[in-house]
């Protein structure tokens, strides 16, 4: 009799004890006594968590390499692939932007005709600065015709062939340029250098002249057409004994990055050489 | 016949080179001279056939892109290849120095054939700009170069002419 009624409490103290565990567990009073009692189970379990996920990555690895280096291998080939692509896509921008330049200044010009080329190469020889063009007699290229880029004058056809032109740039040692300046209205003859610095001689000591004036081709001697922006002067010089001033300009091309230029095909040089007048013979 | 392929090919490419790359990258404005470098590594060689034929192919080369009369180019051209060709067998048995004599010889030879060329068309180019923008610092990028060209062209005639390199 006795223990059956022990056996009838014993669930309801259990439970109260439980409750009461619950309570003071809820009520923060056991956090010491879980503290104490786990501290020493947290490395135990981490050391197993370790070394678990060691051996999943040691049993999964082979597949995952194998995946990934196949990943890796179509990434890179996708990468290189559009690098070319960006790369091609870089150049189009350019060839595009700088024909589109041509056709602004072929459009500010409409009496003239002109020939697109491509610049292929350069003269050897440092004494002289040349350049080679894609474009020859058969895309009607003759001798004499002068040759311009998008900024303004680049040279004049020198010699050519049935699908290529030699053309002299104006910064050539040899090259000669009938120029005026603005707004003085003064005409010159400019020259190029060995070092591609451009100077103007012959210039009347009566004009005034300042940096930042125009050249442009003054269309005398027959060999240019007139009005092709050349450059900008930078200094002048003025002797008081000279019989002309020099001055020395920019040249508003840029030619170590010339790449695409026009020639003018309707233009015609005129030879003025056998209307000089010889030195008379005694 | 072969040694004549050779020389189309080796300085064709040498030409290509020179007027698209090597003439925009100058040190002041002396740039190195591929053709007559890849023409005195060949040369230089005794035993290799057609040292003459390469400073013709050279010659007409440069006169063909270049702004300069064909038979200026062949002038300067083959008078240093007949010089390479010359100095191993008369002169030295030292390719080191045969190599930087005859880059020193033909690189003044080429230069000077062209700027007295220009001064005889009246054109003003100063002598001493000539010498210190152009030709000293052409010389020196040309004997900068002119080592690894000498051993690259002896790799390439190894594999036409094995025994002749290997006699040398």
């Amino acid at each position: 009799m006795r223990s059956s009624n022990r056996r009838k409490w014993q669930p309801l103290i259990i439970a109260l004890g439980v409750l009461g565990v619950l309570a003071l567990a809820f009520g923060g009073y056991l956090n010491p006594v879980s503290g104490a009692l786990l501290r020493p189970l947290l490395p135990i379990q981490a050391w197993l968590n370790t070394r678990f996920l060691a051996f999943q990555t040691f049993l999964e690895a082979p597949a995952d390499t194998a995946r990934l280096q196949q990943e890796n291998e179509l990434l890179e080939q996708e990468v290189a692939r559009l690098q070319a692509q960006v790369i091609a896509l870089q150049q189009q921008v350019t060839e595009v932007e700088i024909l589109s330049a041509l056709l602004d200044f072929a459009r500010a010009q409409p009496s003239n005709q002109y020939q697109a080329a491509a610049v292929i190469g350069r003269d050897p020889s440092p004494f002289l600065q040349y350049i080679l063009i894609n474009r020859g007699s058969d895309d009607g290229l003759r001798r004499g015709m002068p040759v311009v880029s998008a900024e303004g004058l680049v040279g004049r056809v020198t010699a050519v062939t049935a699908n290529a032109a030699r053309v002299q740039l104006i910064t050539d040692p040899a090259a000669l340029v009938d120029v005026r300046i603005l707004p003085a209205e003064a005409d010159g003859v400019m020259t190029g250098s060995l070092t591609a610095d451009l100077f103007i001689d012959q210039i009347p000591v009566t004009a005034s002249l300042q940096s930042g004036d125009l050249v442009l081709t003054s269309g005398l001697g027959g060999g240019y057409p007139a009005n092709i922006l050349v450059g900008q002067v930078t200094s002048v010089r003025n002797e008081a004994t000279a019989l002309f001033q020099q001055a020395s300009l920019d040249a508003v091309t840029d030619f170590a990055r010339l790449e695409i230029v026009l020639v003018i095909i309707n233009f015609r040089p005129i030879d003025v050489t056998p209307l000089l007048p010889t030195p008379a013979v005694p | 016949m072969l040694s004549t392929l050779l020389a189309v090919v080796c300085l064709g490419a040498a030409t290509a080179l020179q007027t698209t790359i090597a003439i925009q990258m100058p040190l002041l404005r002396g740039p190195v001279d591929l053709v007559l470098l890849t023409m005195i590594a060949w040369c230089l060689r005794p035993r290799l056939p057609g040292a003459y034929i390469w400073g013709a192919v050279a010659g007409l080369l440069v006169g063909f892109v270049s702004e300069q009369p064909g038979w200026l180019t062949l002038a300067s051209y083959g008078s240093a290849a007949l010089l390479a060709a010359a100095l191993p067998r008369r002169v030295w048995d030292v390719p080191l120095l045969n190599l930087f004599a005859a880059v020193l010889v033909g690189s003044v030879l080429v230069h000077a054939a062209t700027y007295g060329y220009i001064a005889i068309l009246q054109t003003t180019v100063s002598l001493q700009d000539a010498l210190n923008l152009v030709l000293l610092p052409s010389l020196v990028l040309n004997f900068l170069l002119a080592l690894p060209i000498y051993g690259l062209m002896g790799e390439f005639a190894k594999l036409f002419y094995p025994v002749e390199v290997a006699n040398e």
